[in-house]
């Protein structure tokens, strides 16, 4: 309860327990938010289901978010704001353990984006845990 | 007394200013338009560093205006021979080390040290030391000497410089408790500074971004995004040394040449112990 009364004031995106999370980037082009994906070995993780959306009206910047693994980053970026299409998605074999997810923009302003995330066992099915943890 | 106070400060402010405006360039670096490609690097910083000076360049002209970029390392080469026997390792960068080991057994070999292949624009002779061991079958000690000084001590620095070659005699032989020399194993360790490149200060600089091509920095729990912009990545939880990990990609997945400049600093902005770069994915 604490943790979450601490988000809801830092203003910090709260719904950590979801397969997405909504999230705003503040004005400067330096601003990253930084989460961790936590996928858990219970049954094991096999890869992370990752792909984002720029809620933002056109003209905002272009929202991209970057999933890091191990050695492993791949990039995703939403090519048209405002419209229903999420960026490219990317089934990441990186197993069990944190995703590093940093979410930018390629200019000033703010814009908001949702994206999506699962952990998924060799069959496909969602593994447990799958905690979405903001870092910054 | 006065006047010599005032030289000395001078002198100091002048040093500090050169020294903080110092940075190591990337070289040019290349991103395809494969969907979602990112370059991936990792940079390490030592020493008191207290954040890491981070600018990314699109294109390949250097933002340099005091001093031409030196993307290629200063190297050496080592081969070691024992008759028709030879074993070799090369690109030996400024700041690493790499080790070179021949089956010849008993008796003389020979190290030969060259630094062809080098940035011939680097006028400065390339700094190193040799460590030497004798080993047998299970990698036990067996008797080693050579003018480079103990066996299994890192010898004094020496100087080499560029397209010259040096050799050194090392001879093996059989030690009364370890028994006969199966292998010579050779440690060069390039202890040349790494090339620094003139840059012009942060301040100075009129960043270029078209925004098709962007840099993420981590530090612990810190990250940055940039699009030119000179950034400044500070950590307070983990400190400023250690890995600082550096992404580059393009949102509109366009084909982009780059290259970028990064310094260790610490407080006071002059530069500390900054790592040659190591890519860890380049797509």
């Amino acid at each position: 309860m604490k943790r979450f009364i601490f988000l809801m004031l830092a203003g910090l995106p709260f719904n950590t327990f979801a397969h997405t999370l909504d999230g705003v980037l503040d004005t400067p082009v330096s601003t990253v938010n930084y989460y961790y994906v936590d996928c858990g070995s219970d049954p094991d993780t096999v890869s992370l289901y990752f792909h984002i959306v720029n809620n933002s009206a056109v003209g905002a910047p272009l929202v991209s978010a970057q999933v890091i693994k191990g050695n492993y980053v791949g990039n995703f970026t939403d090519p048209i704001n405002g419209d229903a299409g999420w960026s490219r998605d990317q089934v990441i074999p990186g197993g069990n353990g944190l995703y590093s997810v940093l979410v930018d923009k390629n200019g000033s302003g703010i814009v908001s984006y949702e994206f999506e995330a699962h952990c998924y066992d060799s069959l496909g099915e969602h593994t447990d845990g799958e905690e979405i943890l903001p870092i910054n | 007394m006065n006047k010599i106070v005032q030289k000395l400060a001078l002198l100091f402010i002048v040093l500090n200013t050169l020294e903080s405006a110092f940075a190591l360039d990337s070289g040019t670096q290349n991103l395809t338009n494969e969907d979602g490609a990112t370059d991936y690097f990792k940079i390490t910083c030592a020493g008191n560093t207290d954040h890491l000076n981070f600018q990314l360049v699109e294109g390949t002209t250097s933002i340099s205006t005091t001093g031409t970029p030196a993307p290629l390392p200063q190297v050496l080469n080592a081969t070691l021979t024992k008759l028709k026997l030879t074993s070799q390792t090369s690109g030996i960068a400024a700041g690493t080390n790499k080790n070179v080991t021949l089956k010849g057994g008993d008796g003389a070999y020979t190290l030969a040290l060259d630094t062809f292949g080098t940035n011939l624009t680097l006028k400065t002779a390339q700094t190193y030391t040799i460590q030497y061991q004798c080993l047998n079958t299970v990698g036990k000690a067996t008797v080693g000497t050579s003018i480079l000084g103990k066996s299994g001590v890192a010898s004094i620095s020496k100087t080499l410089a560029n397209s010259k070659t040096v050799k050194y005699l090392i001879n093996c032989a059989k030690d009364k408790t370890n028994g006969n020399t199966d292998s010579l194993k050779i440690t060069v360790t390039n202890k040349t500074a790494v090339a620094k490149t003139a840059v012009t200060s942060a301040a100075s600089t009129i960043p270029v971004s078209s925004g098709n091509l962007a840099a993420q920095v981590i530090k612990g729990h810190v990250a940055m995004n940039t699009i030119g912009e000179v950034l400044n990545v500070h950590d307070d939880q983990s400190g400023g040394n250690g890995y600082y990990s550096v992404m580059v990609n393009s949102p509109t997945n366009k084909v982009q040449s780059y290259h970028f400049q990064y310094s260790c600093l610490n407080t006071s902005n002059l530069e500390e112990k900054t790592s040659p770069f190591q890519i860890l994915q380049n797509q």
